[in-house]
């Protein structure tokens, strides 16, 4: 966990915590809406495989053999009812669905477009994006240049 | 992107109820008993008849209200227990321009998703801003902002299974810097200050009516 920036660890397909400096961290489930907790007996119900996994991140402390880790984390400092539903940016090797977004710029732009390197893109493609998931924005596969050095590599 | 939680589609017709009046109940009479005038009057364009029966019909309260004043024609109302019948009708007036909303929510796991994220923001909110011509004489001109084709894919194929769009304008692009319900942002490192969790909301509208002769392709 960096002592300076935010740090993200995914726990399978369901839990996602993401570990900020200091005291801002979240716990956050993944957009599919499983509740992490229920009531107030049983204040947390976590997956069997989330919890393994969270006994394997942390195995060097024995407090998290506890029955209820997410008690644990929040004794330690973690916001558990922080909840946020995150999603991915479109990088899900595992989702095959997606909508894109051609952007057609107006003929007499002065902010023209130039034509693209690919070189992010076959950055990224082959390790994060599905092959069909991504699509260089404008609809002639040129991509934006730079003005006044804003705008880096645009990816949608 | 990722297709987002909430796709929806509208259809929506304006029909508007007009009241043709006497008159017009007349002339509706006039031509269901009458062919050729029948043919004569369905000739004329559906705008123009409505709006002959609407002047029609002002005109006739207008003058018979002048003439006789609504006291008179309320209490001729009251006494012979029968009111004017305004024979209403629904007239077909046209249809809206289709919108669409686009609801994201970014969560970057690392800087580089990060960056990602607001590189997809700046995208959208300089694509969606028109421009001003450099130059004295063209500052008086907005330059169009972009317009974007939207499509829905699916196992690397565009998913036809869902209506298709057609070429929109960005009306509104909505950002919520604080989604996680405070401000929390990435401390230091390659973006000092980048949020945690980013709302972003995008509004489009179709620059194009959908007819039958579009829905039958499946827009």
């Amino acid at each position: 966990m960096g002592a300076n920036h935010a740090s993200t660890f995914e726990l399978l397909s369901n839990v996602r915590i993401t570990f900020l400096s200091h005291k801002e961290r979240y716990l956050t489930p993944r957009s599919d809406n499983v509740p992490l907790y229920f009531q107030d007996d049983v204040k947390y119900s976590i997956p069997n495989m989330t919890y393994k996994y969270i006994l394997d991140m942390f195995p060097t402390l024995p407090q998290f053999n506890s029955p209820n880790p997410l008690n644990v984390l929040e004794q330690n400092g973690y916001n558990v009812n922080s909840f946020t539903y995150p999603v991915d940016l479109g990088n899900d090797p595992g989702e095959p669905h997606c909508i894109v977004f051609y952007i057609n710029e107006s003929g007499n732009t002065q902010y023209t477009t130039a034509p693209a390197s690919n070189s992010a893109v076959q950055l990224i493609q082959p390790v994060v994006l599905h092959q069909q998931r991504y699509k260089l924005i404008t609809n002639n596969q040129i991509k934006p240049i730079i003005p006044n050095k804003i705008y880096p590599e645009f990816l949608l | 992107m990722y297709i987002p939680p909430a796709v929806q589609t509208s259809y929506a017709t304006d029909w508007d109820n007009v009241g043709l009046g006497v008159p017009g109940a007349i002339l509706k009479d006039i031509t269901s008993s009458n062919p050729s005038l029948s043919r004569a009057v369905k000739e004329i364009s559906i705008s123009v008849a409505a709006a002959f029966a609407k002047d029609a019909v002002d005109f006739a309260t207008n003058s018979v209200s002048e003439s006789l004043g609504t006291e008179v024609i309320g209490g001729v109302s009251m006494i012979a227990r029968a009111a004017i019948n305004p024979h209403l009708e629904m007239i077909f007036k046209g249809i809206n321009f289709r919108e669409f909303q686009f609801d994201f929510k970014f969560t970057p796991r690392s800087p580089q998703e990060a960056q990602t994220a607001l590189n997809i923001i700046q995208c959208f909110k300089f694509y969606s801003a028109p421009e001003i011509k450099t130059g004295a004489d063209d500052a008086r001109y907005y330059i169009y902002p972009a317009e974007f084709d939207i499509e829905f894919w699916s196992n690397g194929r565009p998913n036809t299974a869902i209506n298709k769009i057609s070429t929109c304008a960005c009306t509104s692009v909505n950002i919520n810097w604080t989604g996680s319900g405070g401000w929390s942002s990435f401390r230091t490192g390659a973006i000092n200050g980048a949020p945690v969790e980013v709302n972003l909301s995008l509004q489009f509208k179709e620059l194009e009516i959908m007819t039958k002769n579009r829905i039958g392709e499946n827009f």
